[in-house]
């Protein structure tokens, strides 16, 4: 089997496993809508306010309800030794932790979709008129959450405080891309098109997912072995 | 000789409580470089206090490790 | 042996400082705007320049571990990120002393400032996550792999965070390198190695610190067992 069927085939495993309980996509997706309530109450954004804190609320939310999905993503192959399993499986590394990236990002993503009408309902903004571009920078800032946050998963999976400790180490580690994120979201969800100032976030994002993907393949190899 | 030299300036400069020390911004240039030391130091010190409670464990689990291996030879 | 060349390094860094200090409090010139204040540019830089030397060590031993599987890289790599850490946290609160004398406030956001504690925040993650994991073999390789990941990290958030300082609030930044004149600049490299001695001594200390508490570990499973 070629590297990507063998990631592929582990991304199918994890979203049909997730799809079947449903535990972490609805507990993520319950806690996204709630701290969009809760920045309502605590902000009560103008028009004016909005514009300038829609895209740091929007990705802080995305990452808090992120590190839900995340750390499901090893801790579920604990029970009945399933890691060890997988391990051992004639699978690399590499695949295996690619498909797990795979999986956490389409359920990431599902749930930032879920998430944007209701930002745009709570703060009457109407979002979609930047579309392309919009989902363009969800796309590669969501990537790069994804890849760093599996790959500490994957190293925080044998630890009691797996939950403290998961979102504690991602969070400095994306400031980069989170802080991109923000800076692009914020005009491109209030309609503004994309300005050659902004171009230099987006290279950003971009080389960031390049160098951590690369990073983080390499790494794992080493991470997962016995 | 050098170092009652040091320390004589040392004292006649920071002995300058004077309104002109402070706009000089003296006393924050005094507070900050105490502020880095006393990091550094607190730094040491913590590390000198584990040295310490290292080597004492270390010394008793060697001793009653010695105690038992010799019983467990008579 | 050992205890006699740190002693020594010791004693030549202290009589540097001595010999520096002299100079910098009584024989260079105020600046102009800040007054006497700006020499304490003399430790807040050397201190940072010495933490990212340390956490470059810290990854390069991190590498050799990975490679070679010697404890004994692991026991540097722990030793330089701590010591690092230190001087980063006496690098922060240089600079917010500094901050508040010239700016007003003790935390402006600066470009340099943030960097910095961001990277702290990584570090000291790294020390959590090393004290949660108690196996000895496991602990070094998932750090090995933090290490590695965070220092990747560090020349990216440096210069997000930089360019976000620039687009966002350009706030005067307190010293703006190379306009200084030489006799500061040589100071400035001059004070550099009696601080360089110190981490050095200090890393030395606690190397040697891991590898007695590893021993220590290994003979309580001992006792344990019999």
């Amino acid at each position: 089997m070629s590297f990507f069927r063998q990631a592929l085939t582990v991304a199918a495993k994890d979203l049909r496993s997730e799809l079947r309980t449903k535990e972490a996509l609805n507990s993520s997706v319950a806690f996204a809508l709630v701290i969009l309530l809760l920045f309502g109450f605590a902000f009560e954004p103008t028009e004016e306010q909005t514009r300038q804190i829609a895209g740091g609320l929007l990705w802080l939310v995305f990452a808090f309800a992120g590190a839900l999905i995340l750390n499901r993503s090893f801790a579920r192959e604990l029970a009945n030794d399933c890691l060890d399993a997988l391990v051992a499986a004639p699978l690399s590394g590499a695949a295996l932790f690619l498909g797990k990236a795979l999986a956490n990002f389409v359920l990431l993503l599902a749930v930032e979709l879920i998430s944007l009408p209701v930002f745009g309902v709570f703060y009457d903004v109407n979002w979609t008129r930047q579309l392309g571009p919009l989902m363009l920078v969800v796309l590669l800032a969501t990537w790069g959450l994804t890849v760093v946050g599996t790959l500490f998963s994957a190293l925080t999976v044998n630890l009691r405080l797996r939950e403290l400790m998961l979102p504690m180490l991602v969070y400095p580690v994306m400031v980069p891309a989170l802080l991109a994120a923000i800076q692009l979201t914020s005009p491109l969800v209030m309609g503004a098109p994309l300005d050659a100032g902004l171009l230099l976030w987006l290279r950003l994002l971009t080389a960031f997912d390049i160098i951590f993907t690369a990073l983080t393949l390499v790494l794992v190899e080493t991470l997962l072995v016995r | 000789m050098a170092v009652r030299y040091l320390l004589l300036s040392f004292w006649q400069v920071a002995g300058e409580c004077s309104p002109e020390a402070y706009a000089r911004n003296f006393w924050s240039l005094f507070w900050g470089l105490l502020a880095a030391w006393l990091v550094l130091c607190a730094y040491l010190v913590w590390l000198v206090a584990r040295q310490n409670r290292t080597r004492r464990q270390l010394e008793s689990l060697r001793r009653m490790l010695e105690d038992k291996e010799e019983k467990a030879q008579s | 042996m050992r205890q006699r060349i740190l002693i020594a390094l010791s004693l030549i860094a202290a009589l540097l400082l001595a010999r520096n200090l002299y100079v910098i409090l009584l024989q260079l010139p105020d600046d102009k705007l800040q007054k006497a204040v700006f020499r304490i540019i003399f430790f807040h830089v050397p201190d940072a320049w010495t933490a990212f030397l340390c956490f470059f060590a810290a990854m390069v031993a991190s590498i050799l571990y990975l490679t070679t599987k010697h404890l004994r890289y692991d026991a540097f790599a722990v030793a330089a990120t701590e010591v690092g850490l230190a001087f980063g946290v006496a690098n922060l609160v240089t600079g917010m002393i500094w901050g508040h004398r010239i700016w007003g406030t003790a935390w402006a956001w600066d470009a340099r400032l943030t960097s910095m504690l961001i990277g702290c925040l990584l570090y000291a993650g790294y020390l959590m996550l090393r004290h949660a994991i108690e196996d000895p073999t496991e602990r070094a390789k998932n750090s090995a792999v933090l290490s590695i990941i965070a220092f990747a990290d560090v020349p990216i958030i440096f210069f997000s965070i930089k360019w976000w300082r620039q687009m966002q609030h350009p706030t005067p930044v307190v010293w703006g390198g190379g306009s200084m004149s030489p006799e500061y600049w040589r100071m400035l490299f001059l004070n550099w190695i009696p601080v360089l001695l110190l981490a050095a001594v200090f890393l030395a200390i606690r190397m040697r610190q891991e590898v007695e508490q590893r021993e220590l570990e290994a003979l309580r499973r001992r006792a344990h067992a019999l």
